[in-house]
């Protein structure tokens, strides 16, 4: 077992686990964060992203101890107060999703790309959710929303 | 899958990376994780420890000048794709950066594990070949540089002893370069890439030149005929047509489920011609 201590949206959290432990199941498992999925075994459809120090990425492909001493956000992070994150509003109001099943994985890409790309044109949003999968929508709304919020029309 | 249990050790520095990668073949490093994660998910890797390489201090850093790109080990090939100096001065490393997987892996993937791992699907290794780099690797016996000819034995074996680690990349820079890859879906490995890297003189002439490939049978085979053609020409376009040829006839591929022989040779020749092109314009720019 190795202790490990990470900060998860804001909050730090001590955990003690085995080293082999995905960062994804340390989240859903441990710390009850089950808005983070897992949709794959071989680190292909980003159903499991999240930001940590700033970065999106996968958290299945991140060993906890990796994660230590980090700062990760996963979608629970996202809403303030019970008042949705703008890009969340954008999801809603674009019909960005469907099932659902990859949605805080693309949730989590987009905000750590529009926290640092303020400004994007589509072809840089296409790029920037590159690493995520989804079965439904066809990806078109998921650009919209985040074209969206990047110009502030939401 | 989950990752069968191993023990962990988070190494401080390369001395203690190297003498707890000494202890045996069991013991595995890890950087970005990007490749081993996979292979331990999949348990395909089964080391009994795993020591964690991605905070040794040291082992960061890009500095570019004119002449070379050197880049840490741990630089995630993120830093690499978004780099300006890279850009400017060694074009070729740039787009090999740019094309790996997908921004979330390169988020954490770095240049050292990239090379170390000698995927012949990874990208740097081509890029490395045709840009005639070279690495550091430091090791029980001390520190040797190695030289890109030297560095991948087969597919996922290098020459790398038993405890040795790639510290530092060092890459003869040049604006002549580009990298050309067939990608079927973004975050996918390539069907089969193009590195590019030429000398161009003032006078338009190629007085060197590096073609290396990604996706054949063996990792980031160098295509000497191809390069032949080129050096002491003007990369014209019979030039280049003749060069790409070379690179297609000569590379050694396997049917998968990425395509088959026929159809990935002629992609090699398509994309070598598209990736001189561009090299041999940006060196007479
Ligand atoms: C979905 C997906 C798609 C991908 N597509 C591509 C692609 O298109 N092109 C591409 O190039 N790559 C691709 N990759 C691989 C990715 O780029 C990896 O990041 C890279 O191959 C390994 O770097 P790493 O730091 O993650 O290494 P790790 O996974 O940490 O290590 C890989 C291996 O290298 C060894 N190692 C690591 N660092 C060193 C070092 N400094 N010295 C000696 N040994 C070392 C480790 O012991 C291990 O055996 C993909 C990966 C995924 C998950
Ligand atoms: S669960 Fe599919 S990439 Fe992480
Ligand atoms: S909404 Fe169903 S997979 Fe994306």
């Amino acid at each position: 077992m190795t202790d490990i201590t990470v900060t998860v949206n804001g909050v730090s959290r001590a955990v003690s686990c085995s080293p082999s432990t995905l960062l994804v199941h340390l989240l859903r498992e441990e710390l009850q964060l089950t808005g983070t999925h897992v949709g794959c075994d071989t680190s292909h459809c980003g159903a499991c992203t999240v930001v940590m120090d700033g970065r999106a990425v996968k958290s299945c492909t991140v060993l906890a101890p990796q994660a230590h001493g980090r700062s990760v956000t996963t979608v629970e992070g996202l809403a303030e107060d019970g008042r949705l994150d703008p890009l969340q509003e954008a999801f809603a109001d674009h019909f960005a999703l469907q099932c659902g099943f990859c949605t805080s994985g693309f949730l989590m890409a987009a905000k750590a790309f529009l926290d640092t790309n303020p400004s994007p044109d589509e072809e840089q949003v296409r790029k920037a959710i590159s690493g995520n999968l989804c079965r439904c929508t066809g990806y078109q709304h998921i650009v919209d929303a985040m074209l969206a919020v990047a110009e502030g029309t939401t | 899958m989950r990752p069968p249990d191993f023990e962990y050790e988070l190494a401080e520095d390369v001395q203690g990376a190297v003498s707890a990668l000494a202890q045996g073949e069991s013991v595995m490093a890890i950087a970005g994780g990007q490749s081993l994660i996979p292979l331990l998910r999949l348990r395909i890797a089964r080391p009994s420890r795993v020591v964690d390489i991605g905070r040794v201090p040291g082992l960061t850093g890009i500095s570019v000048s004119d002449e070379s790109t050197e880049l840490g080990a741990l630089v995630t090939t993120a830093d690499v794709a978004a780099s300006d100096d890279i850009s400017r001065s060694n074009p070729l490393w740039t787009e090999a950066a740019r094309v790996i997987a997908d921004p979330l892996v390169r988020n954490l993937g770095t240049v050292g594990g990239n090379l170390a791992h000698a995927d012949p699907l990874n990208d740097l290794p081509a890029a490395l070949v045709a840009s005639r780099g070279e690495v550091l690797a430091e090791g029980p016996n001390g520190v040797r540089t190695i030289a890109s000819d030297d560095l991948f034995v087969s597919p996922f074996t290098t020459s790398l002893e038993p405890g040795e680690l790639i510290t530092r990349l060092i890459v003869p820079g040049s604006p002549s370069g580009a990298y050309e890859k067939l990608k079927r879906a973004a975050a996918d490995y390539g069907v089969v890439a193009v590195a590019v890297q030429l000398d161009i003189g003032d006078g338009g002439d190629i007085r060197s030149a590096g073609v290396s490939l990604s996706g054949t049978s063996a990792v980031a085979p160098r295509s000497n005929r191809a390069e032949q053609t080129l050096v002491g020409t003007n990369g014209g376009d019979d030039v280049i047509e003749g060069a790409a040829l070379a690179a297609a006839e000569d590379a050694d591929l396997a049917a998968d489920e990425r395509g088959s022989i026929r159809y990935k040779r002629a992609v090699v020749g398509a994309l070598a011609a598209r990736a001189l092109r561009r090299a041999i314009a940006r060196g007479n720019g």
